[in-house]
């Protein structure tokens, strides 16, 4: 008997620190990743800010040697440009894998197309430190810009996909509470009590709840264009933020309907 | 009014009559004015004077009547209290929802970087 107690307390204590260690570790990651990025980027804008004198300054006297500082000066942002979009799809990664509720085959997916703009990042570094006048360096950065278009709208469906599936966790529970509720319901009148009102405050509660969906699914085209509309345009984060604002609001109200109902049911 | 030779203007002797009537008009109004303050004056006191009377709604407090209030015939049954808790917490969780998460928008980096 006390073998087996010692037993069972040891796997519950070692499970509670196995779990508060990889819940560390996990938010350990983004605030990693986050601050790596963050860091990246103030080098970036402080490198942006060296080259803009030096080629004022190199414009000023078109001298070689004022020439040579812009170019090494555009040859470090460049490359600093590169270091932020890498640094910031690795923290976009660590957020997703923590968020709650990301699916592992939308972290695959996501991860896929990291590695590919990864490649494509360090052989465009690699382009710049070959470039051999201002020519070169002007045409590696335009390919970028090129790029830089459809890298963008692959971080806009990112952040879409993660706020996505913030809300649905949310509206995954807010049915279980409905059904909790329907259950509630049920038996009361199978016992021969009139429910009917508490009925009305459900169906008004998930009609609330049919009302998020819609929103939900405006801003996943909006995130994730299926349709021509949407898909010829810029992907525009606010529009998709305002539609899911907006379904945060119905599942609040519907959730504030279902509270009413158990708390008639509880208080009178 | 005349003109006298030397163009000097003479004027005629007026003397100031006043009217029976309103002198009679002054005097009633003098006196009215007069009473006006006294009366004035007589409320002004009176109510200084007067010990404070405190207003009937401040001191007495009223007696409510309990209203009879008829428990929910899930009164006290764990599950409801359970859903009911389940409920509140659901809703603190999607009040807390950030749908906006600032830190992770694409970064604000600059285009057309080129030497001229």
């Amino acid at each position: 008997m006390g073998i087996r107690l010692t037993v069972f307390t040891t796997s519950i204590i070692t499970g509670v620190i196995f779990f508060f260690l990889f819940a560390g570790i996990s938010f350990a990651s983004y605030k990693q990743a986050y601050d790596d990025y963050h860091n990246e980027y103030s080098a970036y804008r402080q490198a942006y800010q060296d080259f803009i004198v030096a080629s004022s300054t190199y414009n000023t006297y078109k001298t070689l040697l004022t020439q040579n500082t812009a170019m090494e000066k555009m040859r470090v942002v460049l490359i600093k440009r590169d270091l932020v979009v890498s640094a910031y799809f690795q923290a976009v990664i660590e957020k997703m894998r923590e968020t709650e509720g990301f699916s592992a085959d939308s972290l695959n997916t996501f991860s896929g197309i990291v590695a590919a703009e990864t490649a494509y990042l360090n052989d465009h570094q690699r382009e710049i430190n070959s470039a051999a006048n201002i020519e070169d360096l002007n045409k590696v950065s335009g390919d970028f810009d090129d790029k830089y278009k459809t890298i963008e709208e692959e971080m806009k469906k990112a952040i879409g996909s993660i706020l996505l599936a913030k809300i649905d966790l949310q509206a995954a529970k807010v049915d279980d509470l409905s059904a909790r509720v329907n259950d509630t319901l049920t038996g009361l009148q199978n016992n021969g009590h009139d429910v009917l009102s508490w009925q009305r405050g459900l169906i008004t509660a998930r009609g609330k709840i049919d009302l998020y969906q819609t929103k939900r699914d405006a801003a996943q085209e909006v995130f994730s264009p299926q349709n021509s509309y949407y898909s010829n345009q810029e992907i525009s984060l606010m529009s998709g933020q305002k539609f899911l604002a907006e379904g945060q609001q119905y599942l609040h109200e519907a959730g504030n309907f279902l509270l009413e109902i158990m708390n008639s049911l509880i208080n009178g | 009014m005349e003109i006298a030779d030397g163009g000097e203007i003479i004027r005629p002797d007026r003397k100031v009559e006043l009217n029976a009537s309103l002198v009679l008009i002054l005097i009633i109004t003098s006196v009215f004015v007069f009473a006006l303050g006294i009366g004035m004056a007589f409320l002004i006191f009176s109510h200084q004077n007067q010990p404070a009377i405190p207003s009937p709604a401040a001191n007495i407090s009223p007696t409510l009547t309990p209203v009879a209030r008829k428990p929910g015939i899930l009164s006290g049954d764990a599950g409801a209290l359970k859903l009911q808790g389940d409920l509140k917490t659901w809703l603190g969780e999607v009040d807390n929802l950030d749908l906006l998460e600032p830190q992770i928008a694409p970064p604000a980096i600059d285009l057309k970087i080129n030497i001229q």
